[in-house]
């Protein structure tokens, strides 16, 4: 990236915020991605509204075998998909929602409780104040709540060292679920966003594409129902899927200006800053 | 029937070698003309196959002086190795396509369930105005009775 391009992206990403601030509130969409949640996302739903009255809320409804769908009829709405994608497939469909309809934040919160609903404040704040276009809850930057367990503080350890050294920022808690993203970083991560185990590699991703990361210390609990999806060979191949990604997305060619329009992947148009896109005809002006 | 030593498959071999190849060919042919295979994935198929095809013919000879080159004492296991190479091109390009597929059906599904969510709203959206219009009639001018269901 030239610094020509880059002087004119920072401007124009500057005009485009100063404009948003003036006009409206922050639009949020909160992503809940469910796999055989029923039993903990009513009351989670029910939390979140009165919590953060404001957020829009959409659940992910990943092909799920029990009465997920019925339990939330009239609380929230649930975007069914009609197999199971796993979690990354189903949060990407969240952020292809948000890019849709132009949400400014788009937030994920998962549904087994351990993301509590009067934590999200402190993300939408952190996310109005600072310029980051990624921010990440951390449970190990708070004092007390549920800090996981052992074997996982280690992966968790692990994966925090490399993704550090990677970003040259301190990052504590890189496999938290518990995220929100700007409008670039929802345009960047509705298009790359890995099928599994994909908190990690979305920060690379991320910080590739020129993105800001920033944590935020946030209280997480325990489950409240359910079982984790990860069991002793998931985290095996967790631990070397991960690093790879990782070692993969470091040696391509950064993603920078990446930009496909909002009407992808229908129109399975790419077009970087400065062309027009080939399937609406707008000039963009920013990212 | 004596062969000499380095010499490897009999004549029966060579023959089978090459009617082996030529089924294969042939099968891979009729396949494409009953379009249960695409050009696309054809082409290396019968490479492969014509590739084993000349080996195991006109190119026997340069077979055995390939095999002697590089060391292989056992000639016609060359043929195997022409044949695994190929096999695992063959492999590798279907890898390529089961990850593309995978990319489009995962894309496909999360089109289809976020078109299905907007349709249901829409469909619910104009239950919602029909029976408002219906039912209540229309109260004052403004605003479209339709508030209810969004929240």
């Amino acid at each position: 990236m030239t610094g020509k391009t880059e002087e004119k992206t920072s401007q124009a990403s500057a005009a485009e915020r100063s404009h948003l601030t003036r006009t409206r509130e922050k639009r949020v969409l909160i992503v809940i991605p469910a796999y055989n949640e029923a039993k903990s996302l009513p009351g989670l739903v029910r939390a979140l509204s009165e919590e953060v009255p404001g957020c829009d809320v959409v659940v992910i409804d990943d092909g799920s075998s029990d009465n997920t769908r019925e339990m939330l009829r009239g609380l929230a709405r649930a975007v069914t998909l009609p197999c199971n994608l796993g979690i990354g497939g189903a949060v990407q469909t969240g952020w292809q929602i948000a890019l849709r309809e132009n949400y400014d934040f788009a937030m994920q919160v998962d549904g087994d409780g351990q993301h509590p609903p009067h934590e999200i404040p402190k993300l939408l704040e952190a996310m109005r104040e600072s310029s980051a276009d990624l921010i990440v809850g951390s449970r190990f930057r708070s004092e007390g709540g549920f800090k996981s367990t052992a074997t996982r503080r280690m992966g968790i350890r692990f994966f925090a060292l490399m993704l550090s050294a990677i970003c040259g920022t301190r990052i504590t808690d890189p496999t938290s679920g518990f995220r929100i993203l700007s409008r670039r970083a929802i345009r960047l991560l509705a298009h790359r966003y890995s099928e599994d185990f994909p908190e990690v590699e979305a920060l690379v991703v991320a910080h590739r594409a020129g993105l800001a990361i920033l944590e935020v210390p946030v209280v997480m609990a325990e489950r409240s129902a359910g079982r984790s999806s990860i069991g002793a060979i998931k985290s095996l191949v967790y631990m070397l899927k991960v690093p790879l990604a990782i070692f993969m997305n470091l040696l391509r060619k950064p993603e920078v200006n990446f930009w496909s329009c909002s009407r992808w992947p229908i129109s399975q148009c790419r077009c970087r800053l400065g062309t027009e896109c080939r399937s609406t005809g707008n000039r963009w002006r920013f990212w | 029937m004596q062969m000499p030593a380095g010499d490897g498959m009999p004549e029966h071999g060579q023959s089978l070698a090459f009617l082996v190849t030529l089924v294969i060919f042939a099968l891979v042919m009729g396949l494409v003309l009953k379009r249960k295979i695409t050009e696309r994935f054809a082409i290396l198929w019968m490479g492969i196959a014509f590739a084993l095809m000349l080996a195991s013919s006109f190119g026997y000879k340069y077979l055995f002086r390939i095999a002697h080159f590089f060391g292989i004492p056992y000639a016609p296991s060359a043929l195997f190795l022409i044949a695994i190479f190929g096999l695992t091109l063959l492999v590798i390009q279907l890898f390529t396509w089961v990850s593309k597929l995978n990319e489009r059906s995962r894309i496909l599904a999360q089109q289809l369930a976020i078109l299905r969510d907007e349709l249901d709203r829409e469909i619910a959206k104009n239950r919602s105005e029909h029976e408002a219009a219906g039912g209540v009639g229309h109260e004052g001018d403004g605003e479209p009775p339709v508030k209810t269901l969004a929240n």
